[in-house]
């Protein structure tokens, strides 16, 4: 089976509306696509990829796999004096850096969250 | 003399229910991933005050599919008394896939009605999360509590500034494994329950009393 990897940035992302980014998202996910965030989506963002996700079920798309994870989770073994200065800067630019992990349930079994890795079971 | 003094004091009671005003009834909802025990909790607190169930509990994932309200429910615990709104909802999932239910042996017209009651019972469940006052976020202890789902509920809980507690549930079952919930999520309370056996309830309504205070 063949997976194919989109990047995408966050910047990029939050140029259209909230709805239509997930739309968009969504629909590259339909097509069998795994999409990449080079940010951590905020959880009412989280909340409404879901709400929308559960609109376009369907037999043959059963929903998606995610995983989101922030700076701090992906690289914990960081001292606490690199992660205080972080947390401040995110803090001062309202930046929320980290990962977005986004896939279809169709070949995405599982997204397990480890200590520094994340694992991506397929079916 | 005496009317003036007790205008004066009615005045007072007033600005003081204003200022410290506890809310008379709180929607408690119930919240987590499909199969984590919410039904069977719910039923647990309910038949425990009122004595009526909420839902049906069954194996199969996503068996309540729509939101369901017991009210007017009333605890109490050293003297005090708690009236609650209990608000039971289906378990929150990012897929629904209807060849799951197969395996249950739903025939496959069953299966698809199924799986898209349970598409809108997650949105249902999403959509209240802002009538909520105090939720308890249902976990299965037996399985790792990091998921995606979890951590997207309690978000969504903290940016609404919900307070919530955290039911660690099947404690009755050997791989069960209360820690790891509390080591995932250090920041909020955990109370380990067997809604199966009826264990750890008493601790469970002493947080639930404390987290209204915050409500």
């Amino acid at each position: 089976m063949e997976l194919s990897l989109d990047f995408l940035t966050m910047e990029s992302l939050r140029q259209a509306g909230l709805n239509e980014r997930i739309e968009m998202i969504l629909e590259k996910i339909k097509e069998k696509k795994i999409i990449i965030v080079n940010a951590k989506f905020n959880p009412r963002e989280e909340a409404a990829l879901i709400e929308q996700t559960m609109k376009h079920v369907n037999k043959k798309f059963p929903g998606i796999e995610m995983c989101s994870l922030s700076y701090d989770e992906l690289v914990s073994d960081r001292n606490w004096l690199a992660r205080l200065r972080h947390q401040i800067i995110n803090l001062l630019t309202g930046s929320d850096s980290g990962l977005t992990i986004i896939g279809p349930a169709k070949i995405i079994k599982e997204i397990k969250r480890e200590p520094n890795r994340i694992r991506l079971l397929t079916k | 003399m005496v009317k003036k003094r007790g205008i004066k004091f009615s005045f007072i009671k007033l600005f003081f229910n204003r200022i410290f005003r506890r809310k008379k009834l709180f929607k408690l909802g119930i919240y987590g991933p499909p199969n984590a025990g919410k039904t069977s909790i719910a039923n647990n607190i309910s038949m425990a005050w009122i004595g009526e169930e909420v839902g049906v509990v069954s194996n199969i994932p996503h068996e309540t599919r729509e939101i369901q309200i017991k009210e007017r429910v009333i605890m109490e615990r050293n003297g005090k008394k708690l009236e609650i709104n209990l608000i039971d909802t289906p378990g929150i999932s990012t897929k629904v896939d209807f060849e799951e239910f197969l395996k249950y042996k739903i025939k496959p017209k069953e299966a698809k009605k199924r799986a898209m009651e349970a598409t809108r019972g997650v949105i249902d469940a999403i959509k209240w999360l802002d009538e909520m006052d105090i939720v308890l976020t249902v976990m299965d202890s037996t399985k790792d509590p990091y998921t995606q789902v979890n951590i997207t509920i309690l978000g969504n809980l903290e940016v609404r500034n919900i307070p919530t507690i955290i039911v660690a549930n099947k404690t009755d079952l050997k791989r069960s494994r209360i820690k790891r919930v509390e080591s995932a999520f250090p920041q909020y309370r955990v109370v380990g329950v067997s809604a199966k056996k009826g264990l750890g309830f008493d601790e469970l309504y002493k947080a639930i009393f404390e987290a209204s205070k915050k409500a």
